[in-house]
Order: structure tokens, then C-alpha cells, then sequence
């Protein structure tokens, strides 16, 4: 499927800023589910932007600006063809040793609900497949999808104990469950095409990677209950929401800023 | 040279110009207080001394009089005063281990021994008595800087930004001295051409450390018109407006020479100085003194923060 | 005139018979001759030529923080040629070791999958920085300034007690050690031939140019990252910037623009290419590392990343320090080298292992205890100088939380004679040697010395009553 991908993120100060400075992890990498066929960064300070491999192999931008502005904005814009691939990721270059992604972080550290959670499957299941489909699914039963109960400073503690959460809460109660039954498990962020055709909506998505046995990387979506499908446009990874953050950024300035965020994403099925 | 060091420069050395003052105010203050016949005045005195410190607003956030002890204790040591002797020294201290690299063993041992000796100072023991003693050490102490800087640093960028912030400092210290004096204390107008008034001139004079010298240049009695003159336009004067200016124009073209780039606080200096140079004391009184002094004040601090920016103080 | 301690602790200036040792000959003749009030002249000479310098460290804890002056003995410790050239290769042996070490667990981790280093003790370990996994250094060289403890137990006995190789200090204090001694006793000097250390801020300069990063063209620019004149080691951040020739900067005078790092000058911005940081890994990159850091500088990690700057020392080295860690350094030698140590490793038990645990609780009172995070005596034990309530509150700890403590034997440190208050008298000394580590390994003869200056005292910190000696390494 051909994926069009339009996403700008707004950052409005309240007051101008004088010096910004942002780690961009946007740039897509090509897998055996998705083709990269143009991806384009576009924001003030990319022309000499420093680009490196991060330490979970993602493609880092480093931009910054001197200027008297009072709002930046970052666009994203690109084509992808993606393909079935049952959400083997496997080994990507530049990637560390897989139980790195056994370290617990803030976000994901594990009370006594998600062990209890966790032990339920140890030594359950067939394979690891099996067991990190019997995951999602007690992660589904446990929670319902709702955009205004947390936000992206929630533990997956707070959202297992709310038992609502967006689809960051859900990937963090995995990945947690995970590495604490020693699977190493990583945050993954990126779009999902929501219906054929035309669609502006919670196009951008997160979810988990396992690592399996003689596959390497596996993907899975716990807020679908799916791996990922040719819907899906992975973009980075980290051990958690924050570490996979797209867009991190610190700036010279007072005042508050206001967010916004818009995706678009457009499927043209042209089989 | 970072913008930091710079900025250090140039505020050690603006901290301990600014410590001398607050002594030469403090001394004239108590002088004042000693003299009979001020006494219709005498709490007015100490509140002209803060006024002419510029630290009125803050002491009276804090008392409700100001009277001797208080006053004496509030510009020699206390913490929430910025200004007071103790804040000074300690900033400069500060600011010079910073960048101790960037001055002489001898600034640094004068600044260090300065501050390491204040600080033993109780200001309990500091009495009516034994003040004269104290700010005659402070003057001389930040005196002994002065000359150690003079003698010893490298006539470098440093050495600009050095001499920029003393005489920003004092430019704006004579300035206000002045401005107290003649608006704050002249408007009792039965006073003018008294022996108050006389003798509040004379403290004027005293506290620019120019009681004797004003009778070298003048040859004759206290007059307001000579003494603003000499304080203002007399470039002799080491503490006048045109002789500070003299110097940070002057300091400011060595800059441009060094760093072979002309920005708009040279030009900010350049203006300043010509109408001190050209500067006539008619014309200044028939604009009002103390509107000019006001003026000036502005440029004054003006010209600092053009400088702060030019030089990436930050 | 000088009673040795006991015949249990090696003094290295008398041997057991009361013969004086080779090295010491001299001096002790020396001493001999010195008039009545003589040292203590020289003592209040040296303390007033440090006052002077401005060389002091602050006191944290008290109400305001304060600077002393760390005190400094007049009479120096001295080695022997021989003793430290085996000193040298062990050292040497071992900074290799610990460096190829990081390189590993930064890149594949051959020593995990090989089994000799618990998985566990790395990855999970607050030491062990993941976002360097998968960079390159410039050189390979993580760890390039390092001081290795050590303390002597007897003739030819030295052990390593500890590691430093995140941002060692007390480097200024061994150069103007030896400033001081050159001006207080300058007889002395022509009597013995000592190694020089004062060409240690040029080796320094020369081994930062050498890891100039990939993008460097030209003369490396080097800078000293400072927290700022309130830490506790200012003085000698301000010292090797001025030794070196190069910019003190803080955090607010550096910054990023198109990946590259600059300084902040009175006029253009100056690129700067190597920095040797004196900020902890956590405030180094408030984008990458703690976000509340002010005294660090936006991007500079990604800057690092890309190759645009060195780091010097490289974030995450403090894996290699960890007292956990410290335990697997021999078989780190081995691993990486083939070799067997040549310095010893302390004996360390390990709390968490119940029979290990057991022989630590029954025996508290002639052990040492050590927070594997703590640092600078801070956090400790010894057991022969504890009370009872001391032991009852770390037999606490370490049955609450057993793999934060490492236990070893007191080591009966050996003395070296020092001036006090009564005359001269045997307190105990430790010994950091200090190593550059870039185009090629330097190691600086002699080192810091730090003496317990209270009688019977096994503490040298600084922060805890310890003092300094010059440590004379002579030349054959």
C-alpha cells in the first residue's frame, strides 16, 4: 500500500524565544514492511542539521535556531510503500544488543498489579509469540482506549491501576509485563492509516517490539490486539515514550508554549 | 575572550568601585551627622545619604526610619541590601575567581585579601567610633585593587572591560550625588546660601573626595554653579562626568582598535563624551540640572547595556 | 625521635629491624639536621603559599559553604624507581583492561555472552549510560583521565582500591605540592633525583589534542567545562585551563548550532573541538540527560554523537568505576589482555551471596564497608574505628539491601612519617597516581598522596580530615 504522510507539529511560545535547540527522530528506516520512496524534514535550521545514528539505531537530526520568533514549526512529509511482512521487524543496522532493552525506565517500571499481570503467562505459552499474544490480549481486557484520562508523563502503573489510557499506556504496560519475564521489549513509534482512502484522525500511533527467537524484532499492537499490517508506518524506537520521543527539544526563553499536532495520512490503494 | 569573562571584567571591578562609594557615602553621611547646625536635617541627612545611594527604596521596604545604627549597618552588611559593602566585595570576589585566569596574582590577592579580612568584620563591633577606621580601610583596600590592576594587567580587551566598569560605576555615582543634592535638598528654598547649604556642599565636595582640590581650580567660595561645573564638565576632576567619559570613550576605541570592529555602543560613548567636551554649564543650568543629570543617568546605563550586549555579556 | 606504629603495618620509612629503607635515607638524615622549630616554620611557609594561591575546595554540609584549605605535610612520601616501575605496568595493564572493557560494553557485550560478567551488573546498572551504546569515541579511547587509588601493605604489596575514571580530581593539588616542596626545601631536591611532574598539564594538553573528533581539521580547540566557582574542585578546573593555555567555560558559555559546539566569545563564535568536562554525566545535555540541568549545554550530546566534539572523559565510564563492578576487574584483565593483573584487587565480599553475607555480619568490626554509589568516605564503615550503635545501623542496611554494600578486609595501610603537632609520627597514606590515556598512555611519576593526619586514622579525604604529601618518585 502507498502511504502519503503529512505531519506538522506547532510549537506557539507565549513569549519569543532567542534559541532553540531539538533532537528530531523522524526519519523512517527501511525495512522489509516499508519502502521509503521520498521522506522530507522541513523546519527552520535543517539545512545544517547534524545526523547521526542514535543508540537504538534510530536517524537523529540535530537542528537548531537563533532567532526572535514566537512559534516553530516542524513539517514532515513523505511516501511509503508498505508491505505484509506479519510485523517481523528482525535486525535493523546500527542496533544494540537486544536485552538493552530488558532496562526498566521510570515510565515502565512494574508494581505489584503488573507482575501479578506478567506472572500470569510465565511458562504458559507454546512460544514467545504465543505469550506476547496472550499479553496484548489481558492488556485489552484490562483497559479501554480514552484520550482524556493520561497524558505523556503517565506511568504504566497509573494507567493499568486507571484502566484507560492511549495507546502509549498500552505499549508501556507491555513492555514492562515484558522485561520483567526477561523479554526484551521496545517502544515504537510511527502512523497508522486508520480506513482506505482519506484519513485525518489518531493517525499517529505507538506501539511495542518483542524480541523473538530467530526472527529478531517482532512487531505488536496492543490497543489493536494486531501485529502490524501494511497500515502501519514505523517510524522510531526507544524503551519508552520518552526515549522514542519524534521531537525533543529545550529552548532559550520564558513563557509557557501551546502544541499542536496534525497528521495526515492518505492511502493510495493502487494494486 | 568568552562573553562571560568579559562580563566578569567587567563587574569585579564595577563592585569594587561600587563598594569605595558606598564608603565615601557612608562617611560623608556621618560627617553630616556630627556637624552642629545640620540638626534641623539630621534625620533628612541619613535619608539624602540613601537617596544619593541610590537605596532608598530598598531600606524603607525594610525600616521604618533611618537613623545611624541602621543605616550603617544596612549599606556596610546586610544581605538583603545589593548594594552594601559586604554584597559588593563578595561579587567581586566572585566575579574574580571566575576568572582568576584571566587577571594578575596581585588583583586577585588584593580582591581575596579584601574580602577574606571584611568578612571577619562583626557588625556589632562596628561603632560610631570605630567607623571612620572601617571606611578608611575600605577606601584604602579598594584602592590598593585599583593600583594593583594598573600595575600589573596586560593592556589587553581585559584591561577595557575593566576600566569600563569603573567608570560606568562612577559616572553614575557622581551623577546621583549631585542630583540628591540639588533637587532632593535644595527645593527649602529659605536654606539657599545658608551655612546648611554651604555645608551640604561641602559634603557634596567631600564625598567626590574634592573638598581641597575645588579651592586649587576655583580660588573662592562654595558655589553651586562652580561645584556642578566641577563635577560635571571638569575633565581634571578624576571624578567628574567629562573625565569618566574621557576614559570609557577613549577605552572604547581601544576596543575597536582590538577587536578592529566599530559597534553602537562606541557610539553611545562617542555622543556622550562630546557633549560633555562641549558641554557649558549656562546652558545646562537654563535646561535644569537636574533634568541634564537625569538625562544622563539614562545614557549612563544605557551605554552599560549596550555594552553588555555588543560583547555577548549575557 | 619516630615510634612506628606497630610491627603489623608497613612504614616505608623504617623497616621492622628500625633500619631505615633505602629511599629514605637522606631525608632522615636531613630531618635529623633540622633546628628545633624548624619544620613547623616550613609547615606555616607552605600553608601561607596556598592561602595565597587561592588553592582551597568547599565544604559542603554546613551552614554556608566554605573554602579550606586542604593541609598539606611538609615531609614527602618517596618511592623507589624500581617500585614504581612495577607500579607503572600495573597501571598500565589495568587502564587498558578497563578501557577496552567500555568499548565492549558499548558496542557487543562479548564479555556477557562469554559468562564472565553478570548480564545483570551491567545492563541494569544506574552506572551504565545506554545512550552510548553503538558510538565510537575518537581513538576508541573512552576514559582518558585517570586516577587508579592505591595503598601499600607491606614491601612489595600494593592493591587497587578503587578506579577513578569519570572525572578524577586532585591533580592540582600534586603539581603545587611539588611547587610548594621546590620552594621550601630546595637542599633537598639536589640531594635526590626526582621525577618531575609538572610537565603533567602539557601531557594533558597534548593527550586531548590527540582525540580530536573526525571533524576536526586543523588545531583542536580545547575547552575546560566547569560547574561554576561553587564546586567543591574549582580551583583546579581554573588551574589546568590556565596551565593548558585554554577557556574555562560553564555551561551558559557553550552552545550548539549546526551540530557543532561553540564558545560564546566578546565577538565571533569560536568552534570548540575537544572539551575535558568537569560536569557529571547526568548535567552534561539536559536534552539527553537529566532535564532540569542548567550546567550543561542543549544538544552538546548529539553534537558528540555526530562525531562534532569529543567528550573527554566519554559519558558512561563510571560502569567501569562501579564498586560492583570493581569486584570482576581481574577477570576484566584477563579477558581482555590474557595476562594476569599485576596490581591486586582488594578481596571483596559480596553481601548478596548468604554465606559471604554471614562471615561479613558475624565479623563487621574488623571489615570496611562501602555504599557501592557513595563516594569520598562518605557512606562508609570501618569497622575497627566503629561503636557498636555504628554496626547495629549497617547490619541493618545490609540485610535491607545487600547488593548496595561491598564489604572488604581492613587493609592495614601503610605510614609514612608526617608532621603533626608532637613532632614527626606514622599516619597512613593511600596513593593516586594519575594517567592520560590518548595517542598514547602517559602516566605521571608520582601522583597525589593523601595522608590520615589523625593518629590511628584509616580516612585520607580531604572532606574527612585528610591532608596531602608530594610523592617523590626518585630516578635511578
Amino acid at each position: 500500500m502507498r502511504i502519503r504522510i503529512k505531519h506538522t507539529t506547532s510549537y506557539h511560545y507565549e513569549q519569543s524565544a532567542r534559541y532553540g535547540v531539538q533532537e528530531l527522530r523522524l526519519t523512517p528506516a527501511e525495512i522489509a514492511s516499508q519502502h521509503i520512496i521520498d521522506w522530507k524534514i522541513d523546519c527552520p535550521g535543517i539545512e545544517g542539521a547534524a545526523s547521526y545514528f542514535d543508540s537504538f539505531g534510530n536517524r537523529v537530526h540535530l537542528v537548531n535556531q537563533e532567532f526572535d520568533a514566537d512559534e516553530l514549526v516542524i513539517r514532515v512529509s513523505g511516501t511509503i510503500e508498505t508491505r505484509s511482512a506479519d510485523g517481523v521487524v528482525g535486525t535493523l543496522p546500527h542496533e544494540p544488543v537486544p536485552r538493552l532493552f530488558l532496562r526498566q525506565t521510570d515510565l515502565t517500571r512494574p508494581d505489584k498489579a503488573i507482575t501479578a499481570l506478567a506472572r500470569q503467562h510465565e511458562g504458559r505459552h507454546r512460544d514467545q509469540i504465543a505469550l506476547y499474544h496472550a499479553l496484548m490480549e489481558s492488556i485489552r481486557e484490562r483497559m479501554n482506549f480514552d484520550t482524556r484520562s493520561t497524558d505523556s508523563s503517565t506511568r504504566a502503573t497509573e494507567a493499568l491501576a486507571q484502566g484507560h489510557g492511549v495507546c502509549q499506556d498500552f505499549a508501556h504496560i507491555f513492555i514492562s509485563a515484558c522485561r520483567l519475564l526477561e523479554q526484551p521489549a521496545r517502544y515504537v513509534t510511527g502512523y497508522l492509516v486508520m480506513q482506505e482512502g482519506e484519513a485525518e484522525a489518531e493517525a499517529h500511533h505507538a506501539w511495542v517490539e518483542a524480541d523473538v527467537a530467530g526472527l529478531g524484532w517482532v512487531g505488536f499492537d496492543p490497543v489493536n490486539g494486531i501485529s502490524p499490517d501494511i497500515h502501519y508506518v514505523r517510524l522510531g524506537c526507544g524503551f519508552d515514550a520518552a526515549s522514542a520521543a519524534p521531537i525533543r527539544g529545550v529552548r532559550r526563553g520564558a513563557g509557557g508554549d501551546r502544541l499542536t499536532v496534525r497528521v495526515a495520512v492518505h492511502s493510495d490503494t493502487q494494486q | 575572550m568568552l562573553g562571560r569573562t568579559a562580563s566578569s571584567l567587567y563587574w569585579m571591578s564595577r563592585y569594587m568601585e561600587r563598594a569605595e562609594n558606598m564608603a565615601r557615602l557612608l562617611d560623608v553621611g556621618y560627617r553630616m551627622s556630627l556637624t552642629p547646625g545640620l540638626d534641623s536635617g539630621h534625620r533628612e541627612q541619613w535619608e539624602s545619604t540613601l537617596q544619593a545611594a541610590a537605596l532608598s527604596d530598598t531600606f524603607f521596604a525594610a525600616h521604618e526610619n533611618a537613623m545611624m545604627p541602621q543605616v550603617r549597618n544596612f549599606m556596610l552588611f546586610e544581605e538583603s541590601n545589593p548594594s552594601s559593602v559586604r554584597n559588593c566585595l563578595l561579587a567581586a570576589r566572585s566575579n574574580a575567581r571566575a576568572v582568576r585566569t584571566a587577571i594578575t596574582t596581585e588583583m586577585w590577592e588584593s580582591i581575596n585579601g579584601t574580602w577574606l579580612e571584611f568578612s571577619q568584620v562583626k557588625p556589632s563591633s562596628v561603632t560610631a567610633d570605630e567607623l571612620p577606621r572601617l571606611l578608611d580601610w575600605i577606601k584604602r583596600n579598594t584602592a590598593q585593587f585599583r593600583g594593583a590592576m594598573l600595575n600589573t594587567i596586560l593592556r589587553d580587551d581585559g584591561y577595557s572591560f575593566l576600566q569600563l566598569g569603573v567608570f560606568n560605576e562612577r559616572a553614575d555615582n557622581t551623577a546621583r550625588i549631585l542630583d540628591v543634592k540639588y533637587y532632593v535638598l535644595l527645593p527649602r528654598s529659605e536654606l539657599v546660601g545658608s551655612d546648611v547649604d554651604m555645608q551640604q556642599w561641602m559634603m557634596i565636595l567631600r564625598a567626590a573626595s574634592a573638598h581641597r582640590s575645588y579651592r586649587h581650580v576655583y580660588r573662592d567660595r562654595y558655589k553651586a554653579w562652580n561645584i556642578a561645573d566641577f563635577l560635571i564638565l571638569r575633565r581634571e576632576m578624576p571624578r567628574s562626568l567629562a573625565h569618566c567619559y574621557a576614559w570609557i570613550n577613549s577605552t572604547m576605541e581601544d576596543l575597536e582598535t582590538f577587536y578592529g570592529v566599530r559597534l553602537e555602543c562606541h557610539d553611545l560613548a562617542k555622543k556622550a563624551h562630546l557633549q560633555l567636551r562641549n558641554g557649558n554649564m549656562d546652558v545646562i543650568f537654563q535646561q535644569g540640572l537636574h533634568e541634564f543629570l537625569a538625562d544622563f543617568m539614562q545614557q549612563n546605563n544605557t551605554l552599560g547595556a549596550s555594552i553588555a550586549e555588543n560583547y555577548n555579556f549575557f | 625521635m619516630y615510634n612506628k606504629r606497630s610491627d603489623k603495618i608497613f612504614d616505608e620509612m623504617f623497616m621492622q629491624d628500625g633500619t631505615v629503607r633505602e629511599p629514605y635515607r637522606t631525608i632522615e638524615s636531613w630531618l635529623l639536621e633540622q633546628p628545633r622549630g624548624g619544620l613547623k616554620q616550613k609547615s606555616k611557609d607552605a600553608e601561607a603559599i596556598f592561602r595565597r594561591l587561592g588553592i582551597t575546595f568547599a565544604v559542603y554540609g554546613s551552614n554556608e559553604t566554605t573554602e579550606r584549605l586542604i593541609p598539606f605535610d611538609i615531609i614527602p612520601r618517596i618511592i623507589a624507581a624500581a617500585e614504581w616501575r612495577r607500579l607503572e605496568r600495573g597501571i598500565e595493564q589495568r587502564v587498558r583492561a578497563l578501557n577496552a572493557f567500555l568499548h565492549d560494553i558499548y558496542h557487543r557485550q562479548e564479555i556477557i555472552r562469554a559468562g564472565r560478567v553478570p548480564e545483570e551488573l551491567i545492563l541494569k546498572n544506574s552506572a551504565f549510560c545506554p545512550e552510548m551504546m553503538g558510538h565510537d569515541p575518537a581513538r576508541g579511547i573512552y576514559s582518558h583521565i585517570i586516577g587508579v587509588d592505591l595503598v601499600r601493605v607491606s614491601e612489595n604489596e600494593f592493591y587497587v582500591l578503587e578506579d577513578n575514571l569519570r572525572t578524577p580530581s586532585g591533580v592540582s593539588y600534586m603539581i603545587e605540592d611539588r611547587e610548594a616542596m621546590m620552594r621550601l626545601m630546595p637542599e633537598l631536591f639536589a640531594k635526590y633525583r626526582v621525577a618531575p611532574v609538572e610537565h603533567y598539564p602539557e601531557n594533558l594538553r597534548r593527550t586531548l589534542q590527540s582525540v580530536a573528533p573526525p571533524a576536526c581539521k586543523g588545531d583542536p580547540v580545547i575547552a575546560v567545562l566547569t560547574p561554576g566557582i561553587f564546586n567543591s574542585a574549582f580551583f583546579e578546573h581554573s588551574f589546568l585551563a590556565d596551565e593548558m593555555g585554554v577557556e574555562l567555560c560553564q555551561g551558559d558559555d557553550l552552545f550548539v548550532d549546526d551540530g557543532f559546539v561553540y564558545m560564546r566569545t566578546t565577538r565571533q563564535p569560536k568552534r570548540v573541538d575537544v572539551i575535558y568536562r568537569r560536569v557529571d554525566d547526568d548535567y552534561l545535555d539536559p536534552l539527553t540527560f537529566r532535564k532540569d540541568s542548567t550546567l550543561g549545554v542543549p544538544g552538546l550530546f548529539s553534537a558528540y554523537r555526530a562525531g562534532n566534539v569529543t567528550i573527554v572523559n566519554a559519558p558512561g565510564t563510571g560502569i567501569a568505576d562501579d564498586k560492583a563492578v570493581y569486584t570482576y576487574v581481574p577477570q576484566i584483565i584477563e579477558f581482555y589482555t590474557g595476562e594476569k593483573p599485576i596490581l591486586n584487587n582488594v578481596p571483596t565480599y559480596n553481601c548478596t551471596n548468604p554465606d559471604e553475607r554471614a562471615y561479613v555480619l558475624e565479623n563487621l568490626q574488623d571489615l570496611v564497608v562501602k555504599e557501592v554509589h557513595g563516594s569520598g568516605g562518605y557512606g562508609m564503615l570501618v569497622g575497627p574505628a566503629s561503636t557498636r550503635k555504628d554496626r547495629a545501623e549497617f547490619t541493618r542496611r545490609i540485610k535491607a539491601r545487600p547488593n548496595n554494600y561491598i564489604v572488604q578486609p581492613t587493609l592495614a595501610l601503610s605510614t609514612c612519617p608526617t608532621f603533626v603537632e608532637k613532632g614527626i609520627a606514622p599516619r597512613h597514606v593511600d596513593l593516586r597516581p594519575f594517567v592520560l590515556m590518548g595517542d598514547q598512555i602517559r602516566i605521571t611519576p608520582g601522583g597525589l598522596t593523601r595522608v590520615a593526619l589523625k593518629d590511628g586514622s584509616l580516612v585520607v579525604n580531604s572532606s574527612q580530615g585528610g591532608g596531602t604529601k608530594d610523592t617523590w618518585i626518585l630516578e635511578d
